[in-house]
This record gives structure tokens, C-alpha cells and sequence, in this order.
């Protein structure tokens, strides 16, 4: 499995790929090092690449569930870019969240309601766009939240704040392989049959 | 997209039209269901969008409550089943849940990322048909469909059960409800989805309206079981199914527990309750004496009427502001009330709207269902049980029925004294939506006194139920007792969770109050039935025009009828404080019972649905189930009213509300027995009822 470099950062380098091919199949730049030297990143690879790119991401690490193979089973000719609108939209509101969050701990007097609520709510939205790992430390989070433990809760910030820049890491370098993939003529597979 | 079978208007749908249209519609279903979702959060909200729209649903997404509750206002045939959030900023999802059940009565899921027992109770109690949990998987929404159908299904069923007049009064009930519920362009699954029923109906009337399916029939000794299950319980534990373990009764089943539960809460609804205690207050000013109930009730009572009427729409309309009364309630409570003399459809079908409105999903209440006589027939005898009005035995009947009714738990007030009454078919009928039972009253039914309010089973539900028809007999005495005899008239317990605990829901139609009924006992069936009989409770309106129309000499001024709501403590938390006169008025109303069941109605109606078990001749329901409190002063109304009520069922849409509510009020305190006519509440005193 080709390993897709990984880092918290604005943007992955468009071309990674180091084979050339030879053929001028791979029109489009490919993010993925191609291991393997006579490499046609034809379309029918990237295609591959892209499924066993998403199956890291659920499987190996548990950084999306099933949730999200259900919005891009939503995802169809009338919407085709239903899903990367979603994880948008989920994108700009925890990053609201998460300011907000920061804010209000950042208060004197913590007013752990409403951390609470917004805690809540970033529960919700990342639970259901299948961000899981955001929603377990969200979790976390709102128990200390109850306990009024304002430090707690100044880590569990952090650790949301990692987990969400992961995700948000790895969503958007999915989404740049399938952009790929379309432009090269092909279409993202819908068979994740791989997620439990 | 709107199913539109292209047969007929949806708009009119009658009997006939259902009839024909139906089938190309209702493939389709569920498709073109209307969903609103209400999710402050955008991420949610969009993908719940898309999944709706897989499914083939017109969907309607907005992020704040306060917008979603002007566009049901706005369009309040618009949408067939709201989705909501529990937590969002604007307001508390279970507030929007409540208002939305009071006003405009439709199915309400609740979701959250909060899979906690307790949210998940309260969305129970606070009336939501489901609760879903975040993040919610497309599978989930494939079947909300099913909240719609047993709804409907369950008001077109509280219409059949309770309307004696069954074949004829269902065709108008059924293209009242199909009118009401489907807006012109809607509906045309709907429209099938009611004639399908419709059909079922049919074939079930054949049966005879009280035992389509096998139904529990919530016997004195059965519903005390209940209530000391629920006593026992305690009010915050009362599950159906504990009580199902506790009761022990072979052959019942956990949702024949929960519908009575729900039905027993409806009736013990705050606002019904309390609206029923200012009825009465009223009532009790103009006629002073049970016993003339019949002739004095008339005078006083229509002018009370008038007033009431007038009041009702007001304090509706304060009501449904004050998101107690539903607006819509409002309108069907008035619309019952007035519709009821003309009989027309018309009533029924706000009240249909409403359909909620009074039970917890008892359509029974609703009398709009076209019930009219629904409401009469349902004698919310149990309610009534204080009501010292003279609720003819028929009345009484029917409210017992109605009280029975209410429970859908099978409770079907016998076919009797279903006089159609809606409310009390409803409420009958009402979907045993489990514990929902502060919700489905609340909302539902606009004027119910309050204090009907929530279903705080406390003893009992049936005490609740009692308690209400106690109160309002107070005076009456003995068989009153419990409650205090304050308020003359029906005094409906409302608020006042004072020894009848009926107050609580003296299932004005579908008196949320069976809550509170808990607290008197046995009340609770008696409640229901008197809820449904008066099947157009979920407006007071109704009540009101019911009156007037009917000269039905409900006793219901009569001191005894204390059914103070005021005085018993609301055991419904919500104490509503919906002028008890309305309700009584229309509980009252019934016991008029000019010669129709609608006395009986009225009263059930109102609040009770009593009224409607009065007038039938259910009153036997009625009366079994009627607490002993109920039924012995209530239900000493005179008997031979009760043979008129018999004839109507129409109880809600005439200004029956009152006269039956009075008679089933009456009868209730009399005490009113099993018998139909004639209230020989042998069982029932008072004293029964545990305070």
C-alpha cells in the first residue's frame, strides 16, 4: 500500500509523484509517490490509490467511520460534489467552534455551559460527517466540562484542535485525489465495502 | 413534490373522493412527505437534507426554532412531521416540541448527539414520537413515515371508535380528517393513507365501534391496578413497562399500558384542566344546581357560552401564544364548539389538525376529526367525576367512553357513547405513543385546562382523571370529595393537584391530563372517556359554540361541579392557565346534552371528554372507568339526559362541550355507574380516589 505522506499543514505539494510515466497517461499531478518506477498513474491507479488512501483512514487509524462512507453514498450525478460541500461547511463551523471555544476558556470566570454547548455541537457535526476521532476527544472534553476543570479542558481544546487538523488534513488530500481522478477522466469509486 | 394523484381535490376529501383516489397515491407514499427539519447546526443540517430528500421527502431545513415555528404557523397544513434538534440557541427543542404539539399537533421527532436516558426521556414525555441519535444514518429517516400514518391512523380510529353513529358519522369524519390534514396540493398519499383507513374502518365499524381489535378495555378494578402500579412507581418511573410488571394482568401488553398512560396524561394536561376549572368557575355562576342542569344549564349556559366562546377564542388564542394552547386547538376547540350545532365537518377538521391536540394522540380528543360526535359519545365520565352535573347516565356513558377512549388503550368507551366524539375516539385511540404523555396533551388540547397538564401519573392516573371529574364535583359530594369543592361546576382540577389529582388532566378531549389523573385513581379512565366523548376537545372553541347551541341544561352550574380545575392542583405541572371556563364550558356543554351524546361530548370535550361518554350510552364505559370520584357526583346527572346524548355524538362540534362535560361532570360525581342510563355509580364515590 503506498503510503501518502501525512502532515497537519496548509497543503500537501501538489506533485509528489516521483515516477515518470512514460506514457503521458497521468495528466494530472499526483500526490501520491508512486513507488514503483514504470508507473502509469493511469486512471484506474489513481483510482486504487484513492481507495486504499480512504481505507487508511478508516481502518488504520479510525479517523473516519462508517458515517462518512453514508454521505458519499448520498453523493450522486445530481450532487457530485455533495460531500466535499459537507466536510466544507463542517470545516468552517469547527473552526468557528473551536475560536469560540478557545475564547471562552479563555475567560476569567469559564462559563462551562457554554463551553459545554459549543463542545456539544462540534460533537454533533463531527459525529456526523464521521470525523470519529474528533468526536471521541469532544467526548472527553465535555466531561471535564462538567467537572468545571478549566485546565482539563484547556487539553481537551488542544487535542480537539489536533484531531480536527488531522482529519481536515487527510479529508482534503482525499479530495484532491479525486479531483485527480476526475480529471483524468475517471470516477471516484463508490464500493468502500471495506468499512464495517 | 406533492403526491397528487391527480384524483380529486385533496382538499375535499370525502369519503367518496378518498375512496376513489387512493390507490395511485399510495404508492407513492411515502414519498412526498413533508418534513421540516430544525438543526442549528449547518453541517447536520445539510446532510439531513440530502438524506430526506433520498428518501424521496419534500424537505423544508431551517437553523433556528423561532423560524421554524413561524413557518408551521405560517402553513399549518404545510408539513406532515417536524424533525428537530434537541440543543439549539434560540430555543430548548423540547420548547419547540411543545409548541409545536399544542399547536399544530403533528409528529415531532427529537435528535441529538445525546444518547443520554434522561434527554431521552423527556423527548418521550415531552411528546416526541422518536429520538434519534447523532449522527443519524439515512436508515433512521426511511421510516419517520410511520409517525405520520399512526397519527392519522390513530384520530381516524378514535373517530370510528367513539362515534356510534359509526357508518355514518365516519365518512364524514374520514373526508374531514383527509380534508383537514392534506392541503390541496398534499396529500394525495395522504388522501389514500386516509381512505386506506377509512377503509379499514369500514370494515372494522362492521364490528361494532367497540371492539374492532381486541382492546383493552380499562375496567374500575383494571385502571386501579394501573394507578397503584403507577403510585408505586412513583410518577418519574411510571414506564409502561414497569406498570405492565406490576400490574400483572395476563393478556395486557405494554402498549396497552402505554396508551392508557398517555391517555390518563392527556387528560390530566394542565391547560385542559385549568381551562376545564374556569369553565366550571364560570358555569358554576350561572347554573346553580345539577339537578336542573338541563334548563338552568341552558340559559346560563349559553350565555356563558357566548362568553365562553368569545373568551375561548381569547384566551386561545392567549393560550397558543403562550404556546399552551395550540393554535390550532384553538381554532378547532372554537370551530368544534361552533361547528358542532351545525354539525358540520367543518369542526371536525381543525380539530383533526389538531388532531393531537388532545391526546397524547388521541385523535379522539380531536374531535375535529369530523367527530363530532365523537366527542359526545366518549363520555369522559371518568373524568367528570367530580362534575356533579347532571350528566345524564347516557352522558356519562359517553364520557366514560371518551375517557376510555382516551386511553387507546383500547379503552374504547363503548361504541356508545362514542358519539364520535373525537377527542374521545382520539384520545382512545391515541397512539400509544409510550410515555408521551405531557406532550401529546399539552399540545393538543388548546383549551383543556391546564392543569390537565402533564401527565404526572402520580396516582394514579386515574386519580387524575378522577380528580377532574371530582373537582368539579365538589360540591356534589361525596363522590367528590377529593376534590375540593371549590369551584362550582367543573371544577376541573386544574391546577391544583390538590386530592384529585384529576385535576390533572381531566382529558378534555385529549386532555393531556391524564397525567394528572394519576393522582386520583381510577380516574383515569374515566377521564378518558370523557375525553373522548367529547371529542372535540382540543378546542375549547368548540366547547364554547357547543353550548351554545345546545340547550343542554347542564347542570353544570352546579356548585358541584367543582370540578375546579383550580382547586386540584394541577398534578399536571403545566397549569396552563386556559380559562377553565372555556372548558368547562364545553365540557358542559355536553352534558346538555340536548339529546345528543354531545353533552356528553362537551364535556369530554372540553376537557373531560367527558361529555361524550355521557351521552352515550357508553356510559357503562364510562363509568367503569370513572374513578369512583368521578362517578359519584358527576355522574348523578340526570339519567335521562344521558339517552339523548346517546344520539349525538357530535358532542365537540356543538357547544355541546359544555353541557357534556357538565353531564359528564355530573354523572361522574353521581357517581355514575356502569350503567348507561342511568348513573349508578355504585362503584365509584369518591372516597375511592386516592388524594
Amino acid at each position: 500500500m503506498r503510503k501518502v505522506p501525512m502532515f497537519c499543514g496548509p497543503s500537501v505539494p501538489k506533485r509528489r509523484c516521483l515516477a515518470q510515466a512514460p506514457k503521458d497517461s497521468c495528466s494530472s499531478k499526483c500526490i501520491v509517490p508512486c513507488r514503483q518506477l514504470k508507473k502509469t498513474m493511469d486512471v484506474g491507479q489513481m483510482q486504487r490509490q484513492w481507495i486504499d488512501y480512504t481505507k487508511s483512514l478508516f481502518l488504520e487509524k479510525g479517523f473516519l467511520d462508517g458515517q462518512f462512507l453514508q454521505l458519499q453514498q448520498l453523493q450522486d450525478e445530481n450532487n457530485p460534489d455533495f460531500v466535499v460541500e459537507v466536510v466544507s461547511l463542517f470545516f468552517e463551523d469547527s473552526e468557528r467552534l473551536l475560536k469560540d471555544l478557545t475564547f471562552a476558556l479563555d475567560q476569567n470566570g469559564v462559563d462551562f455551559k457554554k463551553v459545554d454547548a459549543h463542545v456539544h455541537q462540534l460533537k454533533g457535526s463531527s459525529s456526523s460527517i464521521g470525523a470519529q476521532r474528533v468526536k471521541n476527544a469532544c467526548i472527553a472534553f465535555r466531561n471535564f466540562c462538567e467537572e468545571q476543570n478549566t485546565d482539563a479542558c484547556l487539553r481537551c481544546l488542544q487535542q480537539v484542535k489536533q484531531e480536527y487538523c488531522i482529519v481536515k488534513n487527510k479529508l482534503e488530500t482525499m479530495f484532491r485525489l479525486e479531483q485527480q481522478i476526475v480529471a483524468a477522466g475517471g470516477s471516484i469509486p463508490t464500493e468502500l465495502s471495506f468499512i464495517g | 413534490m406533492n403526491l397528487s394523484n391527480g384524483k380529486g381535490s385533496m382538499s375535499t376529501l370525502t369519503a367518496s373522493v378518498v375512496m376513489k383516489s387512493g390507490d395511485a397515491v399510495s404508492d407513492q407514499f411515502p414519498a412526498g412527505l413533508r418534513v421540516l427539519v430544525v438543526d442549528d447546526d449547518p453541517t447536520c443540517l445539510m446532510i439531513l437534507e440530502k438524506m430526506l430528500r433520498t428518501c424521496l421527502y419534500e424537505v423544508t431545513k431551517c437553523n433556528r426554532a423561532e423560524t421554524a415555528l413561524s413557518l408551521l404557523r405560517e402553513n399549518k397544513n404545510g408539513f406532515d412531521i417536524v424533525i428537530s434538534d434537541v440543543h439549539m440557541p434560540d430555543m430548548d427543542g423540547f420548547k419547540l416540541l411543545e409548541h409545536i404539539g399544542l399547536e399544530m399537533d403533528l409528529p415531532v421527532i427529537m435528535m441529538s448527539a445525546d444518547d443520554g436516558k434522561s434527554v431521552v426521556m423527556k423527548g418521550v414525555t415531552h411528546g416526541a414520537c422518536d429520538y434519534l441519535i447523532k449522527p443519524v444514518r439515512i436508515e433512521a429517516l426511511k421510516n419517520i413515515w410511520q409517525h405520520v400514518v399512526r397519527k392519522r391512523k390513530n384520530e381516524w380510529k378514535d373517530a370510528e371508535q367513539s362515534g356510534s353513529a359509526e357508518e355514518g358519522d365516519r365518512q364524514p369524519k374520514a373526508s374531514d380528517e383527509a380534508d383537514y390534514s392534506s392541503s390541496a396540493n398534499e396529500g394525495s398519499w395522504r388522501n389514500s393513507k386516509k381512505r386506506r383507513d377509512e377503509e379499514e374502518e369500514a370494515e372494522d365499524r362492521d364490528d361494532t365501534s367497540t371492539l374492532k381489535k381486541p382492546r383493552v378495555v380499562w375496567s374500575v378494578e383494571l385502571h386501579q391496578q394501573f394507578v397503584a402500579a403507577v403510585d408505586q412507581l412513583g410518577i418519574d418511573k411510571a414506564v409502561p413497562k414497569k406498570i405492565l410488571e406490576l400490574m400483572n394482568v395476563p393478556g395486557l401488553t405494554r402498549e396497552n399500558v402505554a396508551s392508557h398512560l398517555q391517555e390518563v396524561t392527556l387528560f390530566l394536561h394542565p391547560v385542559l384542566l385549568q381551562k376545564y376549572r374556569l369553565y366550571l368557575r364560570r358555569l358554576s355562576g350561572v347554573s346553580q344546581h345539577q339537578n336542573n342542569m338541563n334548563n338552568s344549564f341552558l340559559s346560563p349556559q349559553e350565555a356563558t357560552f357566548g362568553t365562553i366562546s368569545s373568551i375561548n377564542g381569547i384566551d386561545l388564542q392567549t393560550l397558543a401564544v403562550a404556546g399552551q394552547l395550540p393554535a390550532q386547538s384553538l381554532a378547532t376547540l372554537q370551530a368544534a364548539g361552533l361547528g358542532r350545532p351545525t354539525g358540520k365537518a367543518g369542526v371536525p377538521m381543525p380539530l383533526m389538525d389538531q388532531r393531537n391536540l388532545f391526546s397524547f394522540e388521541n385523535p379522539r380528543l380531536r374531535f375535529g376529526e369530523g367527530q363530532q360526535q365523537h366527542l359526545s359519545t366518549s363520555k369522559p365520565m371518568n373524568l367528570l367525576h367530580g362534575i356533579p352535573t347532571n350528566m345524564e347516565p347516557k352522558q356519562l356513558a359517553n364520557l366514560h367512553q371518551s375517557t376510555q377512549s382516551i386511553g387507546s388503550l383500547n379503552m374504547r368507551v363503548n361504541a356508545s357513547a362514542t358519539q364520535g366524539s373525537p377527542l374521545l375516539m382520539q384520545m382512545a385511540q391515541s397512539q400509544p405513543r409510550g410515555q408521551m404523555l405531557s406532550e401529546n396533551i399539552g399540545p393538543r388540547v388548546p383549551r383543556l385546562p391546564s392543569s390537565l397538564g402533564q401527565p404526572t401519573v402520580s396516582n394514579g392516573i386515574s386519580n387524575g382523571l378522577l380528580g377532574r371529574n371530582g373537582i368539579a364535583g365538589n360540591n356534589r359530594g361525596p363522590a367528590y370529595n377529593p376534590v375540593p369543592p371549590s369551584s362550582s361546576l367543573l371544577s376541573f382540577p386544574m391546577n391544583q393537584t390538590s386530592e384529585m389529582s384529576v385535576n390533572n388532566s381531566f382529558p378534555l378531549g385529549s386532555t393531556p391530563g391524564i397525567s394528572s389523573i394519576t393522582t386520583k385513581g381510577s380516574f383515569q379512565e374515566e377521564v378518558t372517556s370523557g375525553i373522548k366523548g367529547s371529542g372535540g376537545f382540543p378546542s375549547y372553541d368548540i366547547f364554547n359554540e357547543l353550548h351554545h347551541q345546545k340547550p343542554h341544561d347542564w347542570e353544570i352550574t352546579n356548585p358541584n361541579l367543582t370540578y375546579n380545575a383550580s382547586q386540584h392542583a394541577n398534578p399536571l405541572q403545566g397549569n396552563i392557565d386556559v380559562t377553565p371556563s372555556v372548558l368547562v364550558h364545553q365540557g358542559f356543554s355536553s352534558t346538555q346534552q340536548t339529546g345528543q351524546s354531545r353533552d356528553a361530548a362537551l364535556i369530554g370535550k372540553a376537557m373531560f371528554s367527558m361529555g361524550e361518554g355521557l351521552e352515550q350510552n357508553n356510559f357503562q364505559n364510562a363509568s367503569q372507568n370513572l374513578n369512583p370520584l368521578l362517578l359519584d357526583n358527576s355522574i348523578r346527572v340526570k339519567a335521562e339526559r344521558i339517552p339523548d346524548a346517546s344520539s349525538q355524538t357530535n358532542l365537540f362540534p356543538e357547544h355541546y362541550g359544555q353541557e357534556d362535560l357538565m353531564s359528564a361532570l355530573l354523572k361522574q360525581q353521581e357517581g355514575m355507574g356502569p350503567s348507561e342510563n342511568e348513573f349508578d355509580f355504585d362503584g365509584y364515590s369518591l372516597d375511592n380516589i386516592p388524594v
